[in-house]
């Protein structure tokens, strides 16, 4: 087998009818929940900046996330570039795509560096495809640790861990009728439970309908 | 030990607000001392390397992530991408612009304990950081009881009131075996001049840092006097300062990543006036809306 060269055809990327594709049925790359939101972000953020790759039976061979996220987004057409390839080759090639880009690494001073710029265009943390925490983690791994001395011999004191608070928040979304609605029928559930504050009344209410209530 | 009596007062005009940089101190302190006021009242005492080794390990790792770096794109800032009191300009050693270090270590606070009743939380509680993280919080308990013992023995009278009025205060909103209800943690954080509030009036401010890397400046400065002192707080050691005083860091310079912890450990005022936790989370039920933060 001959060593592959360049064989891009750049008359071979089209805007093509997203109907007209198909995902993969051997895709041995996921894309679950986490992926897919990502993915929308950056498409929502950026819009598509490459085709995704189709062989010539216009089964998508690279960027099934892409595809997917597209259609969920509500996007009717897409860009892909046909690449020619078939059957185990066109297979192989998908595989190895997802692989290359798995083996790369981060440079942590130009990657936090660039999310600064990002950050500072207003361009949001989710378009990047990064939680917070994700962030945090990867940008607290960058510093070295302080210099603490010697460490003493001193015991340290085993400390109770202290209770969290015994506060916690629950926020409901509503239209404006169910509003209205739900005042009417909370209203009407303190008097009956004789309570004389929302908290209770929606937690006994849910606590009967749920059959818990003893 | 160092004692420094300061000469004078300068007048305010210019100070609140002011990023300050080392052209604006006259003598910084990066030993022991102790520093007077001209009116004799005590200033600040600093001590190198007083708190242990293993504590402070301990609590580093339980409070670094406390200053949480978040998305500022989603917090609606107006007019900019983030607050302007965060928004440092680092420079390298050499003089040269860094924004790496801007970037690889985040400019953040966060805060950690127990905060009292506001408008949007009526309630009093324990801080996001310490909820989802009470092992963490734990862990540097020790460390703040160390801080605590030496505030007592380096400042009787300031640690005696706050003392006083933690005694009236529900115990469920005290760090155990401290005079402290609240710890800020800043991470690269240059504070622009200004002069602490929310903290209990006749305490004093407590501080301690954890200094990573190389870097130099982000001294704490107190520029309503002559001669402009500041203090170069590095890990282990602790800084008992009237806060109440003008105060700010100079500009930081140091070669990337570096980074500089800082924690503020207070009394937070109105702490005397938050119920037990049982009650708290009644009152939080039974209030109206747009009703008075307390009784």
């Amino acid at each position: 087998m001959p060593e592959a060269v360049t064989t891009f055809e750049p008359s071979s990327v089209q805007i093509v009818p997203i109907d007209g594709l198909t995902l993969d049925p051997r895709n041995a790359r996921a894309h679950n929940r986490r992926n897919l939101d990502a993915i929308i972000g950056s498409l929502k953020r950026f819009g598509q900046q490459k085709p995704i790759i189709v062989d010539k039976d216009n089964v998508v061979r690279a960027g099934n996330g892409v595809l997917r996220a597209a259609k969920l987004l509500g996007w009717t057409e897409i860009a892909v570039y046909s690449s020619g390839l078939e059957a185990e080759e066109a297979t192989a090639f998908a595989v190895a795509d997802n692989r290359v880009a798995e083996l790369s690494e981060w440079d942590v001073p130009m990657l936090a560096e660039a999310i600064e710029d990002a950050s500072d265009a207003g361009i949001s943390f989710d378009a990047l495809g990064f939680t917070d925490e994700e962030l945090n983690k990867i940008l607290s791994d960058a510093v070295p640790e302080p210099d603490f001395g010697e460490d003493d011999d001193d015991e340290l004191p085993e400390v109770e861990v202290v209770p969290t608070s015994t506060i916690r928040l629950v926020q409901v979304f509503l239209s404006p009728e169910q509003h209205e609605q739900f005042n009417l029928w909370e209203r009407k559930l303190r008097d009956r439970l004789g309570l004389d504050n929302i908290s209770d009344s929606v937690y006994r209410a849910m606590r009967i309908a749920a059959g818990d209530d003893a | 030990m160092r004692e420094l009596h300061l000469t004078s007062r300068v007048s305010d005009d210019g100070l609140p607000g002011k990023l300050l940089d080392e052209s604006d101190v006259d003598l910084v302190i990066s030993e022991s001392a102790d520093v007077y006021k001209p009116d004799g009242t005590l200033l600040a005492r600093f001590r190198k390397k007083l708190m242990g080794a293993s504590e402070t390990r301990r609590a580093y790792h339980g409070l670094k992530g406390a200053a949480y770096r978040t998305d500022q794109t989603n917090r609606g800032l107006a007019g900019g991408s983030r607050n302007d009191q965060l928004n440092v300009t680092y420079v390298r050693l050499d003089g040269t612009p860094s924004k790496t270090n801007r970037a690889a270590t985040g400019t953040t606070s966060g805060i950690v304990g127990f905060y009292d009743r506001e408008a949007r939380r009526p309630f009093c509680r324990t801080t996001a950081y310490t909820a989802k993280h009470p092992q963490k919080f734990a862990a540097a308990i020790p460390y703040l009881q160390t801080i605590d013992d030496h505030f007592r023995e380096l400042t009787p009278d300031r640690w005696a009131a706050q003392q006083a009025v933690c005694d009236s205060t529900e115990p469920d909103w005290i760090i155990k075996g401290t005079v402290f209800t609240t710890i800020t943690v800043n991470k690269n954080f240059q504070t622009a001049v200004h002069r602490d509030n929310g903290d209990f009036p006749d305490g004093f401010g407590v501080m301690t840092a954890f200094a990573a890397g190389e870097y130099e400046g982000f001294y704490l400065a107190f520029p309503g006097f002559d001669p402009v002192v500041a203090f170069d707080m590095r890990t282990r050691d602790l800084l008992l300062a009237d806060v109440h005083e003008w105060h700010g860091n100079t500009t930081p310079r140091g070669t990337p990543p570096w980074e500089r912890i800082s924690l503020v450990c207070y009394y937070r005022e109105k702490m005397h006036l938050c119920k037990d936790r049982a009650s708290e989370l009644e009152w939080a039920k039974r209030r109206k809306r747009g009703g008075t933060l307390h009784e």
